[in-house]
């Protein structure tokens, strides 16, 4: 049942706003701050059911310590790599820095959150993601570890698996490894549970650089109490609703994913009872709670104290921001509170915010200059409603580049956005071919196309082909390969893309696949077909599937899929690009 | 609550919250792709308040919820004190 509407006031931080300046690595960071302040409880893990298990710097140090015991013990030594493959709780924070203070290196991936792709299917990620971290240790609950434990010997690619009943709750206290400020403190595995594995490698320095200039970018003060949901095998999550508020001295709630998908209430009950400030999440949140939240879930709430709902890690829509803040006015929100951020994990998470306090930033464009010549010009008539995703944050140097030479484009052209910061990664894991397609000469191609005006990027599209849902990112060479294996459609000769909606406030899953089976039954069935071996092995539902005579998919000259301009082969199925 | 109820209930939310119609008890929701993993979630939620029990999040799969007739056994199962 709703639990009652009280509210818990936290005790101040007695975390120095300035604490971060001096630290250079994270285990350094997390042992000073334990040695000063053991008493201050920061760390609350909330429960669906309002239940809270509220730790101490002390608590959660000694629970680090016995992770790190655990690892040694097994035989981890300085510069392993270990998987923890966790949902949000205690296990995994501590776990996260138990491989670190023992030398090791912590690399994170998706738990099987998404229900629907069966097992065998979460499995070939796993390896896939295990082969590629060279992970000498997995580090898993029950459910995953018996997923594992039934899988033929490859599934683990050599690692030794460790289940979390393992920890020991306390124990000895080893010492702590010295780490090096330019060593790789983390490899994030932040795709959904499709595609070729790309793992990200950040430094300490580049980690807490990041978060100083994050803090200082958009004024992160000490006391704000932090609450979060979002996983923390996703960038958002490790840093925005961990590290970042750890390190920075803030009090932080993390709310497990399940939970917040479940009942999305839990999250603004959670705000109110503790005075949350400062929040991380997608698009598709906003719109799911401005839908389904009803008025007596919530009714009481004050979320007067909410100054950032930070909106990252996917297009950031105009009418979901209008929605939230119409939706939630009358308990308090503030419709400025919405900041729109922008960013990529190959430099820690956002690198651009709206300006904290001030209300989302529109940009009516005009579609036809936008299609044709990449121009975004401002109109009064329909257009494209764009939401600004803020300025660099300090540190960080933002170009639009276009042409076939690179050159940086004027403002209000639509180009690459490429970036330079003292946070960017150190390149992807065993992947040196990847590294150098992105990183050249210092600077960082997004991989994301938009525009600037004034400071003020605006996200237009993305330039790689990712279907994103949720948050959660998609390749669509997967969702195509599986078409393919459907009996009845002409192999290569599927393609897939995501299509906005509005409504949902995130993109669904849209396909053109080509067949020569005729007749209406035999079409049904056929669709029914395509539709199974996609939920079977991607989790997600095709909500827009369009089959064609041989001809209908464009191909390139030199024989590739042409995703974009098959999809506007039929704006009655698809709608346009950039919505209706 | 009784099986009929809530086939019913489970059966009217399928039909006007997730726009799924032309449903019988059998037809394959999650395999089908008819169900995503959002709505599952949001399916799952709902048999637990009109049911009056808990659902595990490793239950919330395709294995218990991919029909109606599915949906409707697991919750008499997780119901009844023998079925835990």
């Amino acid at each position: 049942m709703v639990p009652a509407r009280g509210v818990e006031r936290l005790a101040p931080s007695p975390v120095p706003g300035d604490f971060l300046d001096h630290c250079t690595t994270l285990p350094g960071a997390i042992e000073e701050l334990v040695a000063r302040f053991p008493d201050y409880e920061c760390l609350i893990v909330l429960a669906g059911n309002g239940q809270q298990q509220r730790t101490t710097l002390a608590g959660f140090w000694q629970r680090a310590k016995a992770a790190q015991t655990l690892f040694e013990d097994r035989g981890l030594v300085p510069g392993d790599h270990a998987l923890l493959v966790l949902p949000t709780g205690g296990d995994l924070v501590a776990a996260y820095f138990g491989v670190m203070l023992a030398g090791g290196v912590p690399a994170l991936s998706a738990a099987p959150s998404n229900r629907i792709a069966d097992h065998s299917v979460y499995l070939r990620f796993l390896a896939r993601v295990l082969g590629n971290a060279g992970a000498r240790f997995v580090l898993a609950d029950e459910e995953v570890t018996e997923i594992l434990a039934a899988a033929p010997g490859p599934a683990l690619a050599g690692a030794s698996l460790l289940s979390t009943g393992a920890l020991p709750a306390s124990g000895a206290e080893p010492a702590t490894v010295a780490a090096d400020p330019d060593a790789v403190a983390t490899i994030q595995y932040s795709s959904g549970t499709t595609g070729h594995p790309k793992g990200v490698m950040l430094s300490h320095r580049a980690m807490l650089n990041y978060m100083r200039s994050l803090r200082d970018g958009v004024g992160l003060r000490a006391d704000d109490v932090h609450v979060n949901w979002a996983p923390l095998y996703h960038d958002m999550g490790l840093f925005g609703a961990f590290l970042l508020p750890l390190l920075c001295g803030s009090p932080t709630v993390l709310i497990p994913t399940m939970d917040f998908l479940r009942d999305p209430a839990v999250w603004l009950r959670a705000l109110h009872r503790y005075g949350g400030a400062v929040s991380w999440a997608s698009n598709f949140a906003y719109a799911l709670c401005a839908q389904r939240i009803e008025d007596d879930e919530i009714e009481g709430l004050d979320l007067s104290s909410w100054r950032i709902a930070f909106n990252a890690s996917e297009p950031v829509l105009a009418p979901t921001v209008e929605a939230f803040a119409r939706r939630f006015a009358p308990y308090g929100y503030r419709p400025e509170a919405m900041t729109a951020a922008w960013g990529l994990a190959e430099t820690v998470m956002v690198c651009s915010a709206h300006p904290v306090g001030e209300a989302p930033r529109v940009d009516r464009i005009d579609r036809r200059r936008l299609a044709t010549e990449s121009v975004a010009e401002p109109t009064l008539g329909e257009g494209v409603s764009l939401v600004a995703t803020g300025q660099a944050l300090p540190n960080v140097e933002i170009e639009i580049r276009g042409g076939e030479t690179g050159v940086r484009l004027p403002e209000r052209h639509v180009g690459a956005i490429w970036l330079r910061s003292n946070c960017l990664f150190e390149g992807y894991q065993n992947d040196p071919a990847r590294t150098a397609e992105v990183c050249v000469d210092g600077w960082l191609d997004s991989g994301d196309r938009g525009y600037l005006v004034g400071d003020d990027l605006f996200f237009v599209a993305r330039e790689k082909d990712l279907i994103v849902v949720g948050g959660e990112k998609y390749a669509p060479h997967d969702v195509e390969m599986a078409i393919n294996r459907v009996d009845g459609v002409r192999q290569g000769c599927a393609v897939a893309f995501g299509v906005a909606n509005p409504e949902s406030g995130t993109e669904e899953l849209g396909a053109v696949a080509e067949t020569r089976v005729e007749g209406v039954e035999a079409l049904t069935d056929l669709r029914g077909a395509v539709r199974r071996e996609v939920a079977r092995t991607i989790g997600l539902g095709i909500r827009h599937l369009h089959l064609v005579p041989p001809g209908g998919i464009d191909k390139t000259t030199s024989g590739k899929l042409a995703r974009r301009s098959t999809r506007a082969r039929y704006p009655e199925i698809f709608g346009g690009e950039h919505g209706s | 609550m009784e099986a009929e109820a809530l086939e019913r209930e489970i059966r009217t939310f399928l039909e006007e919250k997730l726009g799924i119609t032309e449903l019988d008890r059998n037809t394959e929701l999650i395999s089908s792709g008819l169900v995503d993993s959002g709505n599952l979630v949001r399916l799952a939620t709902r048999l637990e308040r009109a049911a009056g029990i808990v659902i595990p999040d490793r239950d919330i799969d395709v294995d218990h919820f991919d029909s109606l007739a599915m949906i409707v056994d697991y919750a008499l199962s997780k119901a009844r004190p023998e079925g835990r």
